[in-house]
């Protein structure tokens, strides 16, 4: 009799797992069946796992308030400070297909200029949904960039608030009569300076930002010559912030040979930037342009 | 020259089993590593789920099929084609200094595939990966081959120091050229770019790999398959010439070949120094100076050292990736060192 009445339970417990499985089933079924009804994503985004690669990306998402979301980051991402607690998943060249499948991430967003195709081909093959984001570096382009990251992660109202706050403050900036010109020296140590020409990043800043290009003869970056540089004759040298040290700051910049020949050199107007800041058009342009014009004003003082 | 021990050169066919099961062991050792672990039992039921369609979508699977597997793969033949050209290379210039590297093979591929990068895809505009995976080895080939060839002419009737010093400056020039490719690219190509002088294999996958390995085996399979004429050519092109080696067509043969396989090779990898060179002194110092043995070990220890090599580049510097090209170097030159002072001291060179 015992026995029989273990036998029963024994079933009913067989039973029960199995209807559990079934119920599980039915209720995937209905999640995914609901899922191309539902068009705002806002509710599905609060355990969303995203890896961000590319510095203007990680930031606007963060500026979308989903920095928490992020899992991962690339070598570019420095803004806002608290990614650096986030996996660091290295640059371009070293990020490993297989580091991002570990992640269980949900989405992969990157730069078209911040992630080889290969990996991002192979990633989809592995299915793996990568979102690919080409950057056009104009205010259109930040407005583009605010937009589309606040569709695909379902934050369309805090990017028009983004929006309008990035239009408001483009508005008040007034523009500049005399357009001084800019030279961008993007430097990693004295022996590997470059200059930006046209189809830059770079240039589109200096062009945004109310200064003109000293280097319009070249196009992409180009190794510094000092010839180039006195014919240019700059009012003004911008430097990042990590190249800025990476010469020895003011004095060390004053010996590569051509500077003291330029204007700038005479009146020692030399700007430093934050590399991500400047050249991210981001929601942060307008702070970035300001920024520009002040420093390059307190010299001129 | 001094030869290997007796009982090393008696028993190759044991020796080659044992190679065999290193390659192997090397492997299922890259199987297994990496930033997602994979147990060791676990290994073979992945292994197996290819013929399993359920078990082949969980993540492990995915990663072994898709990213693991196509790496040892190719890290595999790429090591096998680097130690057996550099050990046929040596035995056709009679130097042990000599490596696909030194004779401007590797430098010819990349300058014709940063050609290809810099000046022909961007004409092309988008070009799938499926295209770019058929030119790329194709271009890097005819300029691994052109190349050679015109070392081989500067060279043709001089002494091997001449060749040599060819060789030398064809290099110095393609690195130029490469140098003033580079000046006109623009920053995506220049970054895809440090690939070909670094050396890299995390673009592997089935498709490139599948494309480029019979440009890479059969030369590899050709090469084994010359150890008789390299001997011969080892006692000096008269000697050989009398014993009815046609030397000059033996040379051209096999040159032809190297430049086929190491041209695929850079073309999927970059141009990974050392194997080519410290490979076939290792299996010398070990078997002796009998080019049969040397060609066929290569392949096996060539092949594992370069998917150890890729292992610890992958692994090294977790999540991201290390250019498998410093590894090489980094684990070739000390011991390329060892190999000069214990064969000076030995008195083998």
């Amino acid at each position: 009799m015992r026995i029989f009445a273990l036998c029963l339970i024994r079933l009913i417990i067989n039973y029960m797992d199995r209807l559990r499985s079934i119920i599980g089933i039915f209720l995937l079924a209905v999640i995914i069946s609901c899922q191309p009804v539902k068009d705002n994503r806002q509710e599905e985004t609060e355990d969303l796992r995203i890896i961000s690669i590319g510095g203007a990306i990680s930031e606007t998402i963060s500026a979308l308030g989903l920095e928490h979301n992020i899992i991962a980051i690339d070598q570019t991402s420095t803004y806002p400070p608290a990614l650096s607690e986030k996996v660091q998943l290295g640059f371009r060249n070293s990020i490993s297909a297989e580091s991002i499948l570990a992640l269980n991430a949900d989405i992969i967003i990157a730069g078209k200029e911040n992630i080889e195709s290969t990996l991002v081909e192979s990633l989809r093959q592995m299915g793996q949904e990568v979102y690919v984001i080409e950057q056009n570096f104009s205010l259109t382009g930040s407005h583009a960039l605010i937009a589309e990251l606040g569709k695909l992660l379902g934050r369309q109202e805090k990017a028009y608030a983004l929006r309008e706050a990035l239009q408001e403050s483009m508005d008040a900036i007034s523009p500049i009569e005399n357009k001084p010109r800019a030279l961008f020296i993007y430097a990693r140590g004295k022996g590997a300076m470059q200059v930006s020409g046209h189809g830059t990043s770079a240039h589109a800043f200096m062009e945004i930002s109310g200064f003109e290009n000293a280097m319009q003869s070249i196009s992409q970056f180009k190794p510094l010559t000092p010839e180039a540089l006195i014919a240019a004759d700059p009012d003004v040298l911008i430097f990042f912030e990590s190249g800025w040290q990476s010469l020895g700051g003011a004095d060390g910049i004053m010996e590569i040979p051509g500077i003291a020949q330029t204007k700038a050199g005479k009146t020692r107007n030399f700007v430093t930037m934050d590399g991500l800041k400047m050249l991210s058009f981001s929601s942060r342009l307008p702070e970035a342009i300001l920024e520009l014009r002040n420093k390059y004003n307190n010299n001129l003082q | 020259m001094q030869t290997g021990s007796g009982f090393l050169r008696q028993s190759p066919l044991v020796w080659y089993g044992f190679f065999i099961i290193i390659t192997l062991l090397a492997m299922v050792y890259s199987l297994l590593t990496g930033v997602i672990k994979i147990q060791t039992g676990h290994l073979f039921e992945l292994i197996a789920s290819i013929w399993n369609t359920d078990a082949a979508t969980g993540k492990e699977a995915l990663i072994l099929w898709n990213l693991r597997m196509p790496r040892a793969v190719l890290s595999l033949s790429v090591g096998a084609a680097l130690a057996v050209s550099g050990a046929s290379m040596q035995g056709i210039f009679r130097n042990p200094l000599v490596e696909p590297g030194l004779v401007g093979i590797s430098a010819g591929s990349a300058l014709a595939a940063a050609c290809v990068l810099v000046f022909v895809f961007p004409v092309m505009g988008d070009v799938s990966p499926a295209t770019s995976s058929l030119i790329l080895p194709l271009s890097a080939f005819a300029g691994g081959l052109t190349s050679t060839l015109i070392i081989y002419y500067i060279g043709r009737n001089e002494s091997i120091a001449i060749l040599i010093l060819a060789g030398v400056a064809i290099n110095a020039l393609c690195g130029a050229l490469i140098g003033w490719v580079i000046y006109y690219a623009d920053d995506s190509a220049l970054r895809s770019f440090t690939f070909w002088s670094l050396g890299d294999l995390s673009g592997a996958n089935w498709k490139s790999f599948l494309i480029a390995s019979p440009f890479i085996w059969l030369p590899v399979l050709y090469l084994c398959r010359q150890h008789r004429d390299l001997d011969m050519l080892s006692l000096g092109d008269r000697q050989a010439f009398h014993a009815g080696i046609q030397v000059e067509s033996v040379k051209k043969r096999n040159i032809m070949a190297v430049a086929m396989a190491v041209g695929a090779s850079v073309s999927l990898s970059g141009a990974i120094g050392f194997i080519g060179l410290v490979v076939p002194h290792m299996i010398r110092m070990m078997f002796g100076p009998s080019h049969k043995n040397l060609m066929i070990l290569s392949v096996f220890v060539g092949g594992s050292l370069m998917m150890l090599a890729d292992t610890f580049s992958r692994t090294w510097v977790q999540p991201a990736e290390l250019p498998v090209g410093i590894v090489t170097a980094m684990i070739g030159s000390p011991f390329f060192i060892y190999l000069i002072f214990n064969t000076k001291n030995k008195k083998l060179l």
